[in-house]
């Protein structure tokens, strides 16, 4: 065995393994709410047991855990306490002000994960441009240390004003009450997130202490589970970035868990688009609740420096808690297909974001729910096969679905075929609309990327998704269910650093730059080197958030080569001149432009087999055929359906048509034709005659 | 042939089609803007309007914009004709006379063709930090218009693809921070383009006809769920009065008085009993009173629908001409969407107590507290421009306690953030905290209020609209109000003076400060009120009040006087005894 991936979801926990040969193995477990890690070791067993794979001789497991953020979002973590300069100890209750929703009168903002009475006030001030104010006393910072002791405080968060252009006092208390109170865990603000605009800084620093001591013991669980599994020291753990780390990296810093799973996907989708030589990809990840939409761009997944996690809306900015981490950017849309359909008050209908959720589920999962969701349309209009839904473990029953389909339409008089047509078309065009804001606002054009597809419902609703934006290519990759533990399986060590320090071009202290970039250099390094990556291949990626002087918004902008020197400036503002035009149209010529974060990716990939899916059986392809409808055909068609698995390499398919496999079905429309490549993938083709 | 009615499916794929295309506008404007109102503060909003200027739909941004904007698209529309605007136009305003509210609000008009015929208009309108005017962001607080600024009647920014350097020239030439002028115009150009981008990728769709017709029927929606939601509201008439604590002249409050009358499904509203113009800077054009009545009843009637003309149909308003809610030329209107507007928003939802007592919330702080310092710095020729609107409390409502600290109901933004503050300025935040005992009394507490103070570096003259300077905002349902808000100066040897607001011998001093000197090292010093209360604080649970005195929310003094609480502060316990006692005695002095 070379590398597994484990990935903890609400249900099942996955596990891929891939050995030398590059034989991929895969397992889904029951997962074990009151304590993943449970399911983790026993599902970590029955895989070294049924598929044959030997535990003990993994280099890595490698690991995506959901604690973090359920932790945030049942406010279930240490006894937190929060430390700021005086006269700031409310800069978490206060948050920005703002209002997620206009007009609700019942509205109420989110619960501080401190209370007030555990943020204690230091005096101390450092001022924007680094220099000291007001000096920390050294007696002032032991009284606060026994202060914390009192109040039997197990994890604190230290967030004082301006740290991030000088952490010299936060440093200091930290030393301080590693001295007076070693018992307690403390983060450093400018060490979780040295960035400025103080709430959301406090905010990470915050969530980080909160949930430390949990992820320890629960990380210290694992590594002990693992060890009497024979399978000792190499527990990796994914971050939100979607680079891994060790368990005791991860430990420090657990806020860069939070979406520790979801970024598996994409990571996967740039793994799958890079062996097929596709740089330029959206991953679409359609679950049961969600659509999770992302961008590859050169490769890459693209990330943001900034994530909002425990919302009290789920779908509303500004009701949740602000980090500043490095994250995968996942866009993440109320459509799935335990989605709702529904009938507002003036006999409209809507779609979302209520979901059935697994229990009781879409109606034609017989477990009560009377309700049409997005999966009873898609069964009413022939895309999904009654009888083959998980691969045949679970029969559904199209006739609830109708039932469920008709009664909702009658009462705005549509049939129960139109009622499904109109959920279908809803649901698509939010998705299809999401998509084109996204990628429209990051200055790309949709048509450039290919879509790799995956999650239950991605496969089925991906052609329509793909026609409505103009995208002409759809990648299926294999075992569309357990994309994100394959994901961890290529997943890169990884370090995203930064340091605020804003200075005009033109004028820029270049040696000031050099130095942080050296300190973010080695700090990149020892972190790697603690993650249990080899240095011999460390790349190195420096960027810089830039804007024009006055401007409220960054732009991130790579860093030209050559030595960092005003020698590099007219390339640098040329670059940033480019970026800005892409995003907003236009630039300004005369406007000067500012330099502010400076940013080091240090990364080590990974040496992975090449990840083969067990071989087609033999046998003949084609099953049967059934009527399924199709939009642009407005109206249902004779349909052949096919079975995956014994698509042999190179088969192509013309649409219309169906491919069956356990966790989804691929809908080939009647403008694609479907071809099965070696590796597994099934490639559609869309030619849509420009037709938009 | 376009059917006589959309089918549901394609009504609602273009409704959020128009949906998006507003969100659209606002995001690119916000990220590309210069003016730290607009980035951070996110004091803009934009619309999508049919072809005779009828709101279609609107980005949630600042409800004070939600029934003002079409002013301007009709003023743009009047001034040059529909004959008179080409592909290729757009149209600049920010006269609160020729289609504005006050000076610093710009709007910019783009009609939107498709085969040659116009379709529908794209607007944007966003606060600029500085028009010029006797005061840094307008806030100069004279008897005279003149005093607020440049104004601009509809003008053609751009004709025919073409921007009229000349006009960008003496915007720029008149701000006091021409830097900002050329971003700001640029930013709102690139919300219009994406506007109208997205408009006619859905005329190329679904056909110019189907588009203007959904236009037509999202109006038509949103009507008959407002009429709906005004059935739920029993008919009948509801009054009430609040006021503003000076216009920065008078020495008494200046009053507005309404009469709502619910009939069925129609609802008015009549401002009859309003005082007369203001001296000061405090006026209210109609389209800004307007706005302001829209926007308080859209938390009642049917805020999920679509923000549009709809709504306005079965909404009758009536404002006397000569009051300081409908006032003429020359009367001054900078504080009319921070002042004016909350004060309509605490009378409506007041005089709505009385209908829908078990659905309504007792006042906000009801005023947008909007201060712009002008700061010398010998580094930077001009000097900057420091703005911010340091909130209060909500108000308590019927299901829980109100928010602490949370933006005025007009509007929706978010503040200047301390660390960007001070590296843009030579300045530094010493507090900015809850205010303790600031929340309204009630079996609902209101929500608390804030306490900011920012010390000066360097010369700086500071100019502020305020009020709820001689009382807090009133509760309802037996609820009461916190205490006032009050401005400071704060020496460099800390001692605190008064300087708007009630001082500790009682005397009332003007809270409209206009360019108030502050020298280098001294603080300026605000505590914001909180929301009022809702019901009886008798009746609050003494648990609440507990919980409110260990987080400080409260002080153990207030909880007795108030509330009729005794706590042991040592255990942190309630004592039950004198519990029932204080509660009889308060009580029985009522």
């Amino acid at each position: 065995m070379h590398s597994v991936g484990v990935d903890v979801g609400g249900t099942f926990t996955d596990f891929v393994g891939v050995d030398e040969h590059g034989r991929v193995s895969v397992l889904k477990h029951l997962t074990t709410p009151e304590d993943p890690s449970i399911a983790v070791l026993e599902g970590a067993k029955r895989l070294g047991e049924e598929a044959g794979a030997a535990l003990e001789e993994a280099d890595r497991i490698i690991h995506g855990t959901t604690l973090v953020a359920n932790s945030l979002i049942e406010r279930r973590g240490a006894r937190t306490a929060l430390v700021t300069t005086a006269g700031f100890r409310d800069t978490l209750e206060l948050g920005r002000e703002s209002r997620y929703d206009l007009y609700d009168l019942k509205l109420e903002r989110p619960d501080p994960l401190v209370p007030r009475p555990l943020r204690l006030e230091v005096a101390e001030r450092i001022r924007a441009d680094g220099t000291v104010l007001d000096a920390l006393e050294p007696h002032g910072a032991e009284r606060l240390a026994r202060r914390l002791r009192e109040l039997c405080i197990e994890s604190v968060a230290v967030a004082l004003v301006n740290s991030y252009a000088n952490p010299a006092h936060e440093r200091l208390l930290a030393e301080v009450i590693a001295r007076v109170a070693p018992e307690i865990d403390v983060t450093l603000s400018s060490l979780v997130a040295p960035e400025w605009r103080e709430y959301e800084r406090t905010s990470t620093a915050v969530a980080n202490a909160f949930v430390r001591p949990l992820v320890r013991r629960y990380l210290a669980r694992l590594e002990d589970g693992l060890a009497e599994l024979g399978a000792p020291d190499r527990l990796s753990v994914v971050m939100s970035q979607g680079g891994m780390t060790s368990a005791s990296v991860a430990a420090e810093l657990p806020v860069q868990l939070v979406e520790s799973g979801p970024g598996g996907g994409v990571v996967a989708a740039a793994f799958i688009g890079g062996r097929l030589g596709l740089r330029e990809l959206i991953s679409f990840d359609m679950g049961g609740t969600t659509t999770k939409i992302s961008l590859v761009e050169d490769g890459q997944p693209h990330r943001v420096s900034e994530l909002e996690v425990a919302r009290l809306a789920r779908f509303k900015r500004g009701s949740g808690l602000p980090l500043k981490i490095p994250a995968i950017e996942l866009i993440e849309i109320g459509a799935g297909g335990g989605s709702l359909g529904w009938i507002d008050p003036l006999g409209l209908l809507k779609v979302g974001p209520q979901s059935a959720g697994a229990d009781p589920g879409p109606a034609c999962y017989g477990r009560g729910g009377a309700e049409p969701t997005v999966t009873d349309a898609d069964l009413a209009l022939g895309l999904l096969d009654p009888g083959y839904f998980l691969g045949g473990t679970m029969a559904l029953d199209r006739d609830r679905a109708h039932e469920a389909l008709a009664r909702l339409g009658d009462t705005i008089g549509l049939d129960a075929e139109s009622c499904a047509r109109g959920i279908l078309d809803i649901v698509n065009g939010q998705m299809a609309l999401a998509l084109q804001t996204h990628v429209v606002e990051r200055g790309q054009d949709p048509r450039r990327f290919a879509l790799v597809a995956f999650g239950g419902a991605g496969p089925v609703h991906a052609y329509e998704l793909a026609r409505r934006v103009g995208i002409s290519e759809i990648i299926c990759p294999p075992a569309a269910g357990v994309a994100s533990a394959l994901g961890f399986l290529v997943s890169p060590f990884s370090v995203d650093l930064v340091r605020t320090f804003p200075s005009q071009l033109g004028a820029i202290d270049w040696a000031g730059v050099a130095e942080r970039f050296q300190q973010m250099e080695q700090q990149g390094r020892d972190l790697l080197t603690r993650a249990g990556a080899h240095l011999g291949r460390v790349e190195l990626e420096r960027s810089v958030d830039m804007r024009y002087a006055g401007q409220g918004y960054l732009v991130p902008v790579a860093l030209p080569d050559g030595p960092m020197s005003p020698a590099i400036e007219a390339e640098l503002r040329r670059v940033f001149d480019e970026a800005y035009q892409g995003r907003y149209g236009s630039y300004l010529e005369t406007v000067p432009a500012e330099a502010i974060n400076w940013r080091l990716t240090a990364r080590v990939p990974r040496g992975v087999p090449n990840a083969t899916f067990a071989q087609t059986t033999a046998g003949e392809s084609l099953k049967g055929a059934r009527h399924a409808y199709f939009a642009e055909l407005d109206g249902f068609v004779e349909c052949p359906v096919y079975d995956r698995y014994r698509l042999a390499a190179k088969t192509r398919l013309t649409g219309p048509a169906l491919v069956e496999e356990r966790e989804s079905t691929i809908v080939v429309g009647p403008c694609a034709v479907a071809e099965a490549d070696e590796l597994g993938n099934l490639r559609l083709a869309i030619d849509s005659g420009g037709q938009p | 042939m376009t059917p006589r009615t959309l089918d549901p499916i394609t009504f609602e794929v273009l409704r959020s089609g128009l949906e998006y295309a507003c969100e659209r506008m606002g995001r690119v404007l916000q990220r590309a803007s210069f003016s730290p109102i607009i980035y951070d503060m996110v004091d803009f909003s934009n619309g999508i309007f049919d072809a005779d200027g009828e709101l279609v739909g609107q980005a949630a941004n600042c409800p004070v914009h939600l029934g003002a904007m079409h002013y301007s698209v009709r003023a743009s529309l009047e001034r040059f004709g529909a004959d008179g605007l080409h592909p290729g136009d757009v149209v600049i305003l920010n006269d609160p006379y020729r289609g504005g509210t006050h000076t610093p609000d710009v709007t910019m008009t783009l009609p939107a063709y498709a085969g040659g015929e116009l379709i529908a208009f794209a607007a944007s309108r966003a606060h600029w930090t500085d028009l010029g005017g006797g005061g840094a962001g307008g806030q100069a607080f004279s008897t005279h218009i003149a005093a607020e600024g440049l104004r601009l009647p509809p003008l053609k920014l751009v004709e025919a693809g073409e921007l009229n350097s000349d006009l960008v020239d003496i915007i720029r030439n008149q701000s006091r921070v021409p830097q900002y002028v050329d971003g700001d115009i640029n930013a709102q150009l690139g919300a219009l383009n994406a506007g109208e981008a997205e408009l006619l990728r859905l005329a190329d769709r679904y056909g110019h006809a189907t588009l203007r017709q959904v236009m037509r029927e999202v109006i038509d929606y949103t009507e008959r769920m407002t009429r709906a939601a005004i059935r739920r509201i029993p008919d009948g008439e509801y009054e009430a009065e609040d006021y503003a604590d000076t216009d920065g002249f008078s020495e008494e409050p200046v009053r507005l008085r309404l009469k709502l009358t619910v009939d069925g499904d129609e609802l008015s509203v009549d401002f009859a009993g309003t005082d007369p113009v203001a001296d000061g800077a405090i006026n209210s054009p109609e389209a800004n009173t307007v706005s302001a009545v829209y926007y308080s009843l859209k938390f009642f009637l049917s805020p999920d629908a679509p923000a549009n003309a709809g709504m306005y149909r079965p909404i009758t308003i009536s404002i006397p001409e000569g009051t300081w809610l409908n006032p003429s030329w020359p009367a001054p209107t900078i504080g009319c969407t921070v002042l004016a507007a909350p004060k309509v928003c605490a009378a409506v939802w007041q005089a709505l107590a009385h209908a829908i007592p078990d659905r309504i919330i007792a006042p906000t702080y009801a005023e947008d507290n909007w201060f712009v310092a002008s700061l010398a710095d010998p580094e930077v020729k001009g000097g900057h421009v420091f703005s911010d609107l340091p909130p209060g409390g909500w108000g308590g409502t019927p299901f829980h306690d109100g928010m602490n600290v949370t933006e005025e109901p007009n509007g929706n933004c978010t503040n200047l953030p301390a660390e960007t503050a001070e590296l843009l300025f030579p300045i530094e935040y010493e507090r900015y905290e809850l205010r303790p005992d600031s929340g309204g009394p009630g079996r609902f507490r209101g929500g608390l209020g804030s306490v900011l103070q920012v010390r000066f570096d360097e010369r700086a003259e500071l100019s502020m609209e305020c009020s709820r300077t001689r009382a807090g905002s009133p509760g309802v349902g037996g609820g009461r109000a916190g205490p006032p808000q009050r401005q400071s100066k704060v020496g460099r040897d800390g001692r605190r003076a008064t300087i708007g607001g009630l001082t500790e011998d009682g005397r009332w001093l003007n809270c409209l400060l206009s360019n108030h000197p502050f020298a280098p090292g001294e603080a300026f010093l605000f505590e914001s009120t909180g929301g009022g209360g809702w019901g009886d604080p008798l009746e609050r649970d003494p648990q609440a009040v507990l919980s409110d005195v260990l987080d400080g929310y409260v002080s153990a003094e207030a909880a007795r006087a108030e509330y009729g609480v005794g706590i042991d502060l040592e255990r942190g316990e309630i004592d039950e005894e004198a519990t029932g006692a204080l509660r009889a005695t308060v009580r029985a002095k009522r």
